[in-house]
């Protein structure tokens, strides 16, 4: 487990939502951020192709009144 | 009249209105009362539209009484899940303390459909709180209090995140209400209250109006004494929606179950290994059971990423669809103190593992459909095991790291799948079996449900004192 990212993580919650967060909260946010890391290795390990088919991230909007 | 009110199913209901054996406004009558004395014993209920139910049903009965019926749903009562935004004054709080005051100026499109099919609105039902997207770990997790199911020697745990529409179901204070899933939120409160859920595929049913947790994910479906019954309100239910661009335009007509009709169904290898034993031996029992009707053929599948690349859309989408509550501060006054910090570390995912969980569903997919090109159905246990005590933590899919295959697959693909309930464990409480057909054929899941309940009677056992007795 990279205890740098959880920690770059956490700076960037403390930074942005600091204000809002406890003491007592901090270790189970990183907990939560271990969490992160994990499914980020996970996926990580899954290797795909840049050249297959493409997926179907956008499918352009075509109004009734567009052109054929 | 010796049919029981209180359990009747739709079908049964609509027999009776039809005959004049009852009247919408004295079944709006009877549920509401229901409701309001028997309701907040297992913390169903968030807000009472009795005002709203009496004047629908008063219409429904001068329809009814010039012999007009808008569909087989004339006059039944319902609950909604309140996430379904209502207008005319009645808050939809999402289960959260913060937004109990929140009102909106009209009705979700679930909402209006149901109306202009005769179905009146005679309750908004409790949640987990943001649809549990914070990571709750207990059944507290909701400003109304736990869920609670009326089963069991022990007081247990609803379900959630539509707690509520479990629970008034299967305690009979609403013949259906109306629940959403984006992982697990309408088969677990089925399983964990012993009566049947729907999750449609996605894209049937209109989201419009309802709460976002994930776009790509979030599905609203009903919740029942039988399968027949969710059929039923597919029907009533689903349709395309200009206001929801991911409903689809195909139709859905339900076509009820034909006892000439063999089903093919599929089981993944070890599905049941995870399980308690009364699930797993309730599991065994009920694909022996099956057998009648269904050729059953164990079968593997491919090793793929399910829930890492189902959870990581699932964090992304909730983290954009939630910035806002995340900050505004507005979580500090939630009730589960872990959601209060909990949607945090979910907006840390980064926009390249998104789009990579996109990707991998694709294949997930493709894959789901080609084993479900052979099948009609695959089965499982709905959960691994009963209903966890009110008080104690539980293991949820969205947080955790449990193994959830069907579920994963299932949402992160927009399959359809239904819960039906296949007996009792621990506790003297319900277990269930799920089936998950390909999108868009939801009769098929649906009929082989019918066949497993027209050989079997757990769906018609109901929880008077929270003991499994036929009523």
């Amino acid at each position: 487990m990279s205890m740098n990212r959880i920690e770059g993580m956490w700076q960037i919650i403390e930074d942005k939502y600091g204000h809002q967060i406890q003491k007592g909260e901090i270790q189970d946010i990183k907990n939560g951020l271990a969490g992160i890391v994990e499914l980020e290795d996970a996926l990580s390990s899954f290797r795909l192709s840049n050249s297959g088919n493409p997926p179907s991230l956008f499918t352009p909007l075509i109004s009734d009144e567009a052109p054929e | 009249m010796t049919l029981p009110l209180s359990f009747a199913t739709i079908r049964q209901l609509s027999g009776l209105i039809r005959s004049k054996e009852v009247s919408p406004l004295e079944l709006a009558t009877f549920f509401l009362s229901r409701l309001e004395t028997i309701g907040p014993r297992y913390n169903a209920v968030v807000t009472l539209t009795k005002e709203l139910a009496l004047e629908q049903a008063t219409t429904l009965e001068q329809e009814a009484k010039r012999g007009e019926y808008r569909s087989i749903l004339h006059g039944i009562p319902y609950g909604a899940k309140d996430l379904l935004a209502t207008a005319g004054g009645i808050p939809t709080t999402w289960g959260a303390s913060p937004l109990r005051n929140q009102m909106f100026d009209y009705d979700a499109t679930i909402v209006k459909i149901l109306r202009a099919n005769g179905a009146t609105l005679a309750a908004k039902l409790a949640m987990v709180e943001l649809a549990g997207g914070f990571g709750y770990r207990n059944p507290e997790a909701s400003f109304t209090g736990p869920g609670i199911t009326p089963w069991g020697d022990i007081t247990a745990w609803s379900g959630g995140s539509s707690s509520g529409s479990g629970s008034a179901v299967a305690a009979g204070l609403v013949p259906f209400a109306i629940g959403s899933e984006t992982w697990g939120s309408i088969l677990a409160p089925a399983n964990n209250c012993g009566i049947t859920g729907l999750r449609p595929t996605f894209g049937r049913v209109s989201r419009h109006g309802a709460m976002t947790l994930s776009w790509s994910l979030d599905k609203i479906g009903p919740l029942c004494h039988t399968a027949d019954d969710c059929g039923l309100l597919l029907e009533a239910m689903s349709g395309y929606d200009p206001l929801d661009l991911s409903t689809t335009k195909r139709e859905f007509r339900y076509q009820p179950y034909r006892s000439d009709h063999r089903f093919k169904i599929g089981v993944i290898r070890d599905i049941s290994s995870n399980c308690e034993d009364g699930v797993k031996s309730n599991f065994e029992e009920a694909l022996s059971s099956l057998m009648t009707v269904a050729d059953i053929e164990e079968i593997m599948v491919p090793d793929l990423p399910y829930e890492a690349a189902t959870r990581t859309i699932l964090f992304a989408e909730m983290g954009s669809a939630l910035e806002d509550f995340i900050n505004s501060g507005d979580a500090r006054e939630l009730t589960a103190r872990e959601d209060r910090y909990g949607g945090f570390a979910p907006s840390m995912v980064l926009a390249k593992d998104y789009i990579k969980a996109l990707r991998i569903r694709d294949i997930i997919a493709n894959e789901a459909d080609q084993i479900l090109s052979k099948y009609d159905a695959l089965v499982a246990p709905t959960r691994p095991t009963v209903a966890a005590k009110v008080e104690g933590e539980f293991t949820s899919m969205i947080r955790g790291k449990a193994s959830d295959v069907m579920g994963a697959m299932g949402n992160i693909s927009g399959l359809p799948a239904i819960s039906v309930p296949n007996g009792f464990g621990k506790y003297g409480l319900p277990t269930g079996i799920q089936f998950m057909g390909r999108c868009y054929n939801e009769n098929a899941i649906l009929g082989i449900a019918h066949a497993y309940q027209s050989n079997t009677r757990w769906h018609q056992m109901y929880p008077p004192n929270g003991n499994p007795t036929s009523e």
